[in-house]
């Protein structure tokens, strides 16, 4: 079975109403860099591409009041290279200057890094730390979920490339005084898939941690969040050593990270989540202090 | 079953040129440019975007050729190697990578070059990072990268005027 | 110092650049035949197993496919190089997973990758061994039936009374080594292009680096004559040993074309890079060392099991270097080595970059850091101390006509130990050291009474520009350039009028081929010794012209000049005109078949076999993270002894390249199976060294001036990689006080090491 068509619907709507021609059997297409190797490999065989690459205004990054908007066709590069957002969300603007080599990011875009649905994906690790949602338009009508719902298992999302579209992520704007931060492990320094990595977004309020979200890759099913480690930061004081290491243990044990004669064993990769996350802690802590 | 596959006219404008051609809806770029057009100086290194070696500008940007629909260029502008030299006027970068030893087998070249244009292009002197994080994407088996770096170095000169 | 010479040691840009950076140098898949068909080759999902049936009617009834071939439609000839155990495509079975079985030669490659779908073969599984130790094993399945105890090859080798020098050491010292399957990893995937020409004749398009080599291969294979075979050269995007001798394709591609009556391409994806060409020799080295108080090393012992894989192409080679080299590095007494080859059910392994040499050295020069530091001793001063030296005659025969190992020691060492950074950093969780080790190598390899020169053809045109001719192969490294070089030089004429031909074993003068670090050593030979006889031909003529014998004549930019009387001279190109031109009827040609004055090494090794041995020394600093036994490579001085840098760009090249591909060797890169299973199938899981995985390196040529090599140089290609995995394993201990005795030495081996509290146990 060959491809039959590619479509640049101008518009969402057209987009909707051209997925919903195909039953199930077109797929979007953003970026394309997952799933080009794919198509030429068979491993899947839809008969149309949608690109919606084309539709107005969907590479645009805004900031209002409420926080982040990235389109849906919204560029690693662009998200790398925004000063603005590598003020505010240093760990998205990080995670996204990590992944792939500079001409995979200059194509491949933060929705397709949510949909492909790795666990490992540096954009999804930093979105999900920082509470990111995406808005999903269907021919049902719209709604909005948060990144870290979106998935049921390794490669796959809840979202249905072949009836859903997502037509944007919002990244909220922290209330407090806040910092996040972006980290990674890998075999080499550069163009090269992670050994393990990790966000924190840190909220405080005078001088104690009020709220922490922390995520960590790949080491489970998904972007994964250590509740614990979370929960032993909030309430600490800022500067509270002790509860960091205790966080970042307590992330390593919570991790369920797979033996890979690739990526190393279990353990050896716990003990790396301990590294990376006490790093990151300790970095969106840092950013906090700067900011008092 | 049959299928109707549809037949599309790319048209876009390549090394200045504008140029339509017809294509299908799966056809990758680097398939279109160098089995089509016949620019064969875009190399296949792997097919998924891993080495770097088929790398071309798209409206100036480096993107892997080998990961891109060739749908995706139409009414845009793609440059490849054989867009560099103006007739028997090497570019500053292809004199350098010259000048400075920085070939060896030559089939990392056209897209490590164009990866350094795109860097040269908004970046009068780039630093070894700015140097170092351009070309991250570029692997090279024979030179080390060092007289690639120098090479780099010495087109900004030029460039320059310097 | 001046440099007394026109062209050498100058700042010649490489010949074959421009095309290269324009984009316009055609490697194998830019050439397109009229009439030509693809090829896809299907490859075997068994490690072992009995093929029991074959159906391919479907596939060769796909419109489009236009012929079809299996082992049935082969000859059976046996081929090979050492251990000729090869078929073209198997009938009874199949030993590894990716082995072909069969091939389709269709209008499209899209084509032919549908119809290889359409093939239905039945298997019936055999068990499987994937490790050489249990391969070795009583019970282990045969996987070759006439090979048993799956052993392809072996070697004893003693020199010296081994036994009786070690009884009188004052410390024994014995370790255990392991070395990976690495893949050579050059960017452009190998293939070829065949084509059987209306007279009968095949002509084959591949970038291979041993062009000759592949004729006489493919003819044992085809079972014709080598002379009906041409095999012409495209530029070839590295090789590095990978590409030096042919494969299965190039037999089936020549027969798909055959069968299809058109000629027929075959590029290899990168997929099939990994699972079905040809990896270096994995190999368990243990070593005894026996030493005095002193640090005088006084005898070496080593047990070598290496891994051939399913069929053998150059890894009884590799497994014989790698045996041998070694003992000639240092003054040892005795040496003894025991080694055993075994076939294993995984892709075959040959040769990379060092050639078995590199494998030995990791454990050599781990090793006597090891040993040193036990005794007390600096490891720097123990090899001054024992290094081999000009005038030496090895234990295996070797004579050393130039060594400069003692300075490349002193340089590298010397130049390492200068500008550290801080030994300790960030709190202790950076620390940083320095290791340094050497190695020995070759130009060129005789074994018996074996060719092992180079021939060239040198030929002056009409216009004054002169053609070389040439069969060794130029895969990047330069060999072009060295030789329009070396033939300027010795002409007195300019770089840019030299042609270097296109390598056609129809038209260029046979060679053995570009491996064993040999072109510039013996290839530039033969360009010198041809170049000196045109000359003499050109003066010849001039003298005639200028009424002046010819031994009063010089020539220099292009003009033959009376050496007392410099202004009187004619430009060579009016001389050349009135050769071919005229009646005075001059060739202006040379051929010149030059063998190196070695005598090859007998049935027990033993002899001179090496035009010219080169020696080096490479320090490392590194830093090690220890939170995460992550090592980075901060800086590198590489000290050569290249007898004479002809082309100091190239050379740099090489010690860049080569510092670049055995770091990668040293720290990342490694073919993975998983109880057989290949886990690296491509560049996103095997990690090559990317632009920011590089260290700085100075490098620093010593010129010994070989007495034999043209103008004194010697070989550079492979003795760049050699010294680096010992040199990072020594300057790890020396950060960290951790001792990582296999490779790659990865993070998770460090951080085990350095925490066995932790417990950790890489996977493998």
């Amino acid at each position: 079975m060959s491809i039959e068509q590619y479509l640049i619907p101008e518009s969402i709507t057209e987009c909707l109403s051209q997925l919903g021609r195909f039953e199930g059997r077109a797929m979007l297409i953003a970026g394309g860099t997952d799933l080009m190797p794919k198509l030429s490999q068979k491993k899947i065989t839809p008969i149309a591409l949608i690109d919606v690459t084309g539709i107005d205004h969907l590479c645009d990054i805004t900031e209002t009041h409420a926080g982040l908007i990235l389109g849906a066709g919204t560029t690693h590069a662009q998200v790398a290279g925004n000063e603005m957002i590598a003020r505010t969300w240093p760990a998205l603007a990080k995670a996204c200057g990590s992944i792939g080599s500079p001409q995979i990011r200059n194509i491949a875009t933060l929705t397709g890094n949510i949909v492909t649905a790795m666990p490992g994906a540096d954009a999804a690790v930093a979105l999900v730390a920082l509470n990111a949602r995406v808005e999903i338009a269907s021919a049902d009508g719209k709604r909005s979920t948060a990144v870290e719902d979106l998935y049921s298992g390794v490669g796959q999302s809840k979202i249905n490339s072949g009836r859903e579209f997502v037509t944007a992520i919002n990244v909220p704007r922290p209330q407090h005084k806040h910092g996040n931060a972006y980290g990674r492990i890998s075999p080499r320094n550069s163009f090269c898939l992670p050994i393990v990595n990790a966000a924190a977004a840190l909220t405080c309020e005078n001088a104690k941690i009020i709220s922490a979200r922390l995520a960590m890759g790949p080491v489970a099913d998904r972007p994964f969040r250590p509740r614990q480690a979370e929960a032993v930061l909030t309430g600490a004081a800022l500067d509270d050593l002790k509860a960091i290491d205790a966080a970042a243990v307590l992330a390593g044990q919570e991790a369920n990270p797979r033996s890979s004669c690739l990526r190393g064993c279990a353990d050896y990769r716990r003990e790396l989540l301990k590294v990376i996350v006490k790093q990151v802690i300790m970095e969106a802590g840092e950013r906090i202090a700067w900011q008092s | 079953m049959t299928q109707t596959i549809i037949k599309y006219d790319l048209s876009f404008t390549l090394n200045g040129e504008t140029t339509t051609v017809e294509i299908e809806a799966d056809d990758r770029l680097i398939d279109v440019l160098r089995d089509r057009l016949l620019l064969t100086g875009t190399k296949k290194g792997c097919g998924e975007g891993e080495c770097g070696t088929c790398t071309v500008l798209l409206n100036g940007i480096p993107v892997n050729s080998c990961l891109l629909p060739a749908m995706k260029v139409h009414g845009k502008a793609v440059t490849t190697i054989e867009g560099l030299a103006r007739g028997e006027v090497l570019h500053p970068l292809q004199e350098s990578f010259l000048e400075a030893g920085a070939v060896q087998c030559g089939f990392c070249t056209p897209g490590m070059i164009l990866s350094a244009k795109a860097l040269l292009d908004h970046k009068k002197n780039p630093t070894d990072e700015e140097i170092k994080l351009a070309l991250s994407g570029n692997i090279c088996r024979c030179t080390g990268y060092v007289q690639i770096i120098e090479a780099v170095k010495l087109a900004a000169a030029k460039l320059n005027g310097s | 110092m001046e440099n007394e010479y026109a062209v050498l040691g100058r700042p010649i840009t490489f010949v074959d650049g421009l095309k290269k950076v324009k984009g316009q140098a055609r490697y194998l898949d830019d050439i397109s035949l009229p009439g030509m068909l693809h090829a896809r080759i299907l490859r075997s999902p068994h490690a072992h197993a009995r093929i029991v049936k074959i159906d391919t009617s479907k596939a060769a009834a796909l419109p489009g496919v236009k012929a079809v071939l299996t082992g049935k439609d082969c000859p059976g000839n046996r081929f090979g190089c050492d251990v000729p155990d090869t078929f073209i495509l198997p009938t009874e079975k199949v030993r590894y997973a990716g082995e072909e079985v069969a091939a389709v030669a269709a209008v499209s490659s899209k084509i032919a990758r549908q119809a290889l779908d359409l093939i239905t073969i039945e298997y019936d599984p055999l068990p499987a061994v994937f490790e050489p130790e249990t391969a070795l094993k009583a019970d282990a399945p045969l996987i070759h039936a006439d090979k048993p105890g799956n052993v392809a090859k072996s070697y004893r080798i003693e020199r010296g009374n081994f036994a009786r020098e070690l009884a009188r050491c004052d410390h024994v010292f014995e370790e255990e080594f392991s070395t990976p399957r690495v893949l050579p990893g050059y960017l452009e995937p190998f293939g070829v292009i065949a084509l059987w020409e209306p007279d009968g004749r095949l002509s084959i398009h591949s970038g291979i680096q041993a062009a000759f080599q592949a004729r006489s291969e493919i003819a044992k294979a085809l079972g014709i004559s080598p002379s009906r075979i041409s095999i012409k050269v495209p530029a070839i995007g590295g090789a590095f040993g990978g590409k030096i001798w042919i494969r299965n394709f190039h037999p089936i591609i020549a027969l798909l074309a055959k069968k299809a009556g058109r000629p027929v391409k075959y590029v290899m994806n990168r997929q099939e890079e990994f699972m079905a060409s040809r990896p270096r020799v994995a190999a368990r080295v243990k070593v005894i060392l026996g030493m005095m108080k002193d640090g005088s090393m006084v005898c070496k012992a080593m047990q070598i099991v290496a891994d051939n894989g399913a069929y053998s192409w150059a890894a009884p080679k590799v497994t014989l270097n790698m045996s041998m080299r070694t003992d000639c590095l240092y003054r040892f007494k005795a040496t003894r080595t025991e080694s055993c080859l075994v076939y294993t059910n995984k892709t075959p392994t040959s040769g990379f970059r060092g050639y078995g040499n590199s494998q030995s050295h990791f454990a050599l020069e781990s090793m006597i850091d090891i040993c040193s530091r036990k005794l007390g001793l600096d490891p720097l001063q123990v090899r001054l101390k024992n290094a081999s030296r000009q005038g030496d005659t090895t234990l295996h025969g070797w004579k050393l006509r130039s060594c400069g190992l003692g300075e490349c020691l002193e340089k590298a060492g010397a130049a390492i130990a200068k500008d550290r950074r801080p030994k300790s950093e960030n709190g202790g969780r950076f620390k940083r050291g320095i290791g340094i080790a050497c190695m020995n190598h070759v130009s060129g390899n005789r074994a018996g009474n074996n060719f092992d020169g180079s021939s060239s053809m040198v030929r002056f045109q009409e216009d004054g520009k002169l053609a070389v001719y040439h069969g060794e192969s130029d895969m990047g490294q330069g060999a072009r350039t060295i030789f329009a070089m070396i033939a300027a030089e010795t002409l007195g004429i300019p770089v840019e009028d030299v042609i270097v031909m296109p390598l056609d074993t129809d038209v260029s003068p046979f060679c053995f081929g570009s491996y064993s670090s040999r072109v510039t050593t013996v290839g530039g030979k033969a360009v010198y010794l041809a170049s000196l006889k045109v000359k003499e031909q050109l003066l010849d003529l001039a003298g005639n012209l200028m009424d002046v014998p010819p031994e009063l004549l010089e020539i220099k930019n292009g003009s033959v000049f009376i050496k007392s009387d410099p202004d009187r001279k004619l430009p060579v190109a009016g001389i050349c005109q009135s050769a071919i031109r005229s009646k005075a009827t001059k060739a202006l040609t040379a051929y010149v078949a030059y063998d190196p004055p070695t005598q090859g090494a007998d049935e027990n090794f033993y002899g001179d076999y090496s035009s010219a041995y080169t020696y080096a020394a490479q320090g490392v600093e590194v830093e090690v993270d220890t939170q995460t036994g992550q090592v980075r490579i901060l800086r590198v001085a590489a000290a050569h002894d290249v007898g004479r840098a002809i082309h100091p760009n190239g050379v740099r090249g090489q010690v860049f390249g080569g510092i670049a591909q055995g770091a990668g060797w040293a720290l990342y890169e490694n073919i993975v199976y998983d109880n057989g299973e290949l886990k690296t199938t491509s560049l996103r899981n095997y990690n090559m060294l990317t632009i920011h995985d590089m260290p700085t390196v100075t490098p620093i040529f010593v010129e010994t001036h070989d007495p034999v090599g043209p103008y004194g140089a010697k070989g550079v290609g492979e003795p760049t990689l050699i010294p680096m995995a010992p040199a990072i394993a020594n300057a790890i201990e020396d950060a960290v006080g951790v001792r990582i005795n296999k490779l790659p030495i990865t993070a998770e081996d460090v951080f085990a090491a350095l925490y066995p509290e932790c417990h950790i146990t890489p996977v493998r």
